[in-house]
Parts: structure tokens; sequence; C-alpha cells
């Protein structure tokens, strides 16, 4: 039997939450695959240096174990594979929104204008312990895969000023580099579905969270991205198995 | 016989080569400066050759009200905010090297100047040839470098209309410069984007009379959106990494930093607004003997920035409740070396 395992920032409980909804199929599947989710706690505790490596794993550092059961990535037993939620964006690229004003009402701000590659440098030295992470596992052989956040939900932008085209496209930015920071490293990458998109680009909202959650994506959005995550060729072959 | 009384009878100690150097430790020589006005609460700004940085530093550090109308963005990590030229002035224009430089800055903020070479290329991108290392790496395409641009000159322009207390260090006097318009770059075209061309660029080397003239069209504009505003000058103790003239470029440098010196003077006793702060002398004075300097003879050690500082805060009491000065000016001897400087460029283009 295939163990996937996946953990990573706090868009993996959306995949916990998935995982219900999955079971009919997985019965189906249950002698070739099982998933295993847990949690490492927020971006802003993956912000930080929250591993160590350590030979063929990554050891997580204490007070980086948030909800984690297990200390070292990959855990015993070994996974057939490994899907880390990693990283979170949307923090980051609704500060750098403030880049896509151009012209736009904050341009009084001392933000108005903020340059690509300030962004892209922001990026990669905030993320670069989670990057890393995931560089370094796959540098150490293992079955190693990344999966997309949600993108933005339009109810996010109720309680703020940024419209709504200067959100996505910051949050495009964003995703775009990590993207590439995957295509260069050869990463796979279980990327958000088209479906999952209204006809504007944002997250229809019936993958939301709810109206208190301006990030997050519910059990059907996990269910989604788990089914996404069993069509991945690095998956696909222990599910064939 | 008695002596008839005389200007110099009434002289403080200080006025007296023997009394006020000669019998004294280089490091106790003291009263370099009478500040001709203070500081205080009033809202400050720095700007000027990468010395200034030090001063900037200090002056943020002491609980001054020290303007910055272009800080980081918050999700910028501070690691992050030197490489962009967050936080070395008090906006993000860099090093100003010359006086001819701060009046553009002011023409530009004030909409009074537009350059016509107004980018430079750099490898598949472009940079503003008005700050060209202000980014670690080349804006993606002109439109960005010019969003950028009209936002930061517009920070500039809020900067000078309120700031009460500006200071300056005067760094240079060789100046490249646009034939077409008089425009003028703090670095050559070339070393950091663009490319030299003898037919549009030349070489300024300014006189005394051209940086009194530069500052006082500065302080006419500065004062003209803002009345109340003191100046106060000092001249880089830094000499020139690299000349373009045909002088050795020690004498080059004793050229450049005469003039600015000379400049400051002429200023200071003409508008009672203007003061100096001795930082140059204070470093590179003969009684210092060269002791503030690195074994490059050029950049000046921790110690020398912070010896400089402490008699900066001794006319100027750091405010600050909480940091003394003493451990402000810790915190700028480990940031010492981290001054952003790009004239070092220079440096690397010599014969091999």
């Amino acid at each position: 039997m295939a163990l996937i395992f996946i953990t990573g920032n706090s868009h993996s409980a959306a995949m916990r939450k998935g995982l219900s909804l999955l079971e009919g199929d997985l019965h189906q599947l249950a002698s070739t695959v099982r998933f295993e989710i847990f949690g490492l706690g927020s971006d802003f505790a993956l912000d930080d240096g929250f591993f160590r490596e350590a030979g063929k794993y990554l050891l997580l550092n204490s007070g980086h174990l948030h909800e984690a059961r297990f200390t070292r990535l990959p855990p015993d037993p070994m996974p057939f594979a490994c899907g880390f939620c990693l990283p979170q964006w949307h923090e980051f690229s609704w500060s750098a929104s403030w880049k896509l004003e151009a012209g736009g009402s904050p341009i009084n701000t001392p933000y108005a204008e903020i340059s690509a590659v300030q962004m892209r440098k922001a990026f990669e030295t905030k993320k670069r312990h989670s990057l890393r992470a995931l560089v370094y596992l796959k540098e150490q052989r293992h079955n190693i895969f990344a999966i997309e956040c949600p993108y933005p939900f339009k109810h996010r932008t109720d309680s703020d000023s940024w419209d709504l085209p200067t959100v996505l496209a910051a949050d495009n930015f964003c995703r775009q580099l990590f993207r590439s920071i995957c295509k260069e490293s050869g990463m796979p990458l279980v990327r958000v579905p088209e479906h999952c998109l209204d006809g504007d680009g944002f997250m229809k909202p019936e993958y939301s969270a709810g109206k208190d959650d301006k990030f997050h994506g519910n059990a059907k959005f996990g269910e989604t991205m788990l089914r996404e995550i069993l069509k991945m060729d690095c998956v696909i072959d222990g599910v064939r198995e | 016989m008695k002596l008839s009384e005389h200007p110099y009878r009434s002289q403080p100690e200080k006025a007296y080569w023997s009394k006020a150097v000669s019998v004294k430790h280089p490091l106790d020589i003291d009263q370099w400066y009478e500040p001709k006005f203070e500081i205080g609460r009033k809202p400050i700004a720095t700007a000027g050759s990468c010395f200034a940085q030090h001063i900037g530093r200090v002056l943020r550090n002491s609980g001054y009200r020290f303007l910055d109308v272009e800080p980081a963005p918050d999700f910028l990590p501070a690691e992050l905010h030197e490489e962009f030229g967050y936080g070395m002035y008090s906006a993000r224009y860099g090093n100003v090297y010359s006086s001819r430089q701060l009046l553009q800055l002011i023409k530009q903020a004030l909409g009074e100047f537009s350059p016509e070479e107004s980018s430079w290329n750099l490898g598949q991108g472009v940079v503003d040839p008005f700050r060209p290392t202000i980014e670690s790496e080349p804006f993606a395409n002109e439109a960005e470098m010019r969003a950028s641009r009209i936002h930061h000159l517009n920070r500039v322009a809020e900067l000078f209309s309120r700031v009460k207390v500006f200071v300056f260090t005067l760094g240079l006097t060789e100046v490249w410069a646009s034939r077409q318009d008089g425009a003028v770059f703090p670095l050559c075209p070339g070393t950091a984007g663009g490319s030299f061309d003898g037919g549009r660029h030349h070489l300024l080397n300014l006189t005394v009379r051209d940086v009194v003239q530069d500052l006082v069209e500065f302080i006419h504009r500065v004062r003209g959106i803002n009345r109340g505003v003191k100046i106060l000058l000092t001249v880089s103790p830094v000499p020139l990494v690299a000349t373009a003239t045909a002088n050795h470029v020690v004498v080059a440098t004793q050229y450049s930093k005469s003039v600015l010196r000379a400049a400051a003077g002429e200023l200071c006793q003409r508008f009672a607004f203007c003061d100096y702060f001795p930082s140059y002398e204070i470093i590179s004075s003969p009684p210092l003997r060269g002791q503030f300097y690195n074994p490059d003879m050029r950049t000046v050690s921790n110690f020398g920035v912070e010896h400089v500082m402490r008699q900066f805060l001794k006319a100027h009491p750091a405010l600050s409740a909480g940091p003394t000065a003493k451990q402000d000016l810790a915190g700028a001897t480990i940031d010492a070396m981290k001054i952003h400087c790009d004239e070092e460029l220079l440096s690397g283009f010599g014969p091999a």
C-alpha cells in the first residue's frame, strides 16, 4: 500500500477535512493508497528555521511541532510520496499588492511603487526555509511534491481597500514565482484546478472555509486537491502498484 | 611696556594650537564644534555621500525625529532593506555625492527639470541613471523604473517640505554630466548601466564658486517651500576611490575636499541658518595622524566613525530616554562596514 503523506502550513487542514469526502473513492483504492495528513503550523512558524538537515532527513526543531505528530521529515514509516502545502503567499502578496496600485489610491503612501525584483527577493527571503526544506528533500531523492494554496477569495477584499484586479495580480505574481521555483528545482507541483475559479480568476465561494476565514479552503477544496494529487505522475505509480 | 588689547587676547583655549592640540592626546582634543542652532525635536533628514549614512544612523538611534519618507514596505525582510536603498537616508535617493546632484534632485522633485537621458540599459533590464544602484538588480522595464522614480520624487518633495534640519554631506567635486542638458549622474555612465559616450557625457570638476552657487540655488528652492529649514553641512573625510582627472588620486582628493570645505565655510558665513559640522577635520586633520583610517588609508574605521559621532552627540546630545549615546555609537560601529558606497564600483575599473 502506498502511503501519501501530506504536511506543511495551515492549508494542509483543508486536505485533512477533504479526506472524509474522498473516502468513498479511496475505499476503492484502499488496497493501494492511504493518506496521512498532519500540519506543521502556520507560515509564521515556517518562515523561521523550523528544521535542521540531518542526512536523508529533516529534523524538526522543537517549538515548530505545532500539531506535528512526527519529529522528522519524511516521517517513519517512510511514505511513498510526501506533499507539502508550502509556502503560503497570500499575506505576502496582500502587502505586495501596493506595487500594483500604480496610479491607484495608495500612490501617496510610502509603499506605492515596489519593483518586481523587490517582491521576488522578499518572497525568496521570507520563504527560504520552507523552500529549502522542499529542495533538500528533493536532493535526498525523496518523492516530494508541492501543493498550491487557494487563489484569493473575493470576500477577502470586503474589509480591505484593494481592488480586485490588484489583489489578483499580486497573487498571480507570487504564484508564478513559486511555480517557476518549483520548475527550476524539478519539483512536481499540484496546482489549483481551473474549475475552482470564477470568471474573474478568484476562488469560487463554495471552496471557502467561511466568511470569517479569508484565506483557507474548506473540505471541498481539500477533496479537490487530493483528487489532483492522485493524478500526479509521482503518486500514480504508487497507486498502481 | 604694556601691549595693547587685540582680538587674540580674548580668544579661548581652543583657538590656540599649543593649548588645544599640542598638549593633548589626539583623542582628547575637544570643542570641535559649537552648533549655531539646536536640533532638538525638529524633523531632521540626511543626504549626501556615503559617510552621511553614519550620521543618519546615529541620529535615528539617538531619539531624533529622523524623517524617513520612503520606509521599506512591511513585507520586505529587514536584511534586504539596504540592498534596496531603504533606511540609508531619509528617502531612497542613494548617495548624493555632489552639490550639483543635490540641486538636480530638488529640481526634479519640484518638477522643474526632467533629464533627457532618463534610463540606462543594464543586462535585460533598466536602471535609473540618477540612482543606478538603488536596487540590487535592474528594473524589469522602463515603465517600472519610471513608476518607481515618480513615487520617489514625490516623496522627496514631501521630505523637503517637512524637514526642519537638513544634513548634507558633501563628498565629491568630480561629476559626470550630460552635454545635452547638464544632467548629472552619481556614477559615470557605463559603470553601473548605460554606456559612456564622449560626445554626450563629460566630466565636470566643480569649483568653489560652482558648489556655492549650487547650494545657494538649492537653499533658495528648499526655503521657498519650507521657510524655516536649517542646513547642516559636513564634508566627507573619505578620499576619492578614483579620479578621472590627470592628477594623482591624492592630489585630486585634496582639491575636491578643499573646494567642498571652502564652499561649506562660505555658505555658513553667509547664512545664519547654515552650519558646518567638522567630521572631515575630526577624521583627517594632521593632529589625528590618520589613525581613523583603515589600512587602505581611505575608508574610515569603526573607531573613527564612533569618535566623530561622539563629537556630534556632545554638541547635540541624544534625545532618547532608552538607549544611551554610547549604545547608539556601538550600533553605528557594528554597522560601520555596512554602508552602501556605490562609488566603490570604480575601484574595479583600473588597469590590471
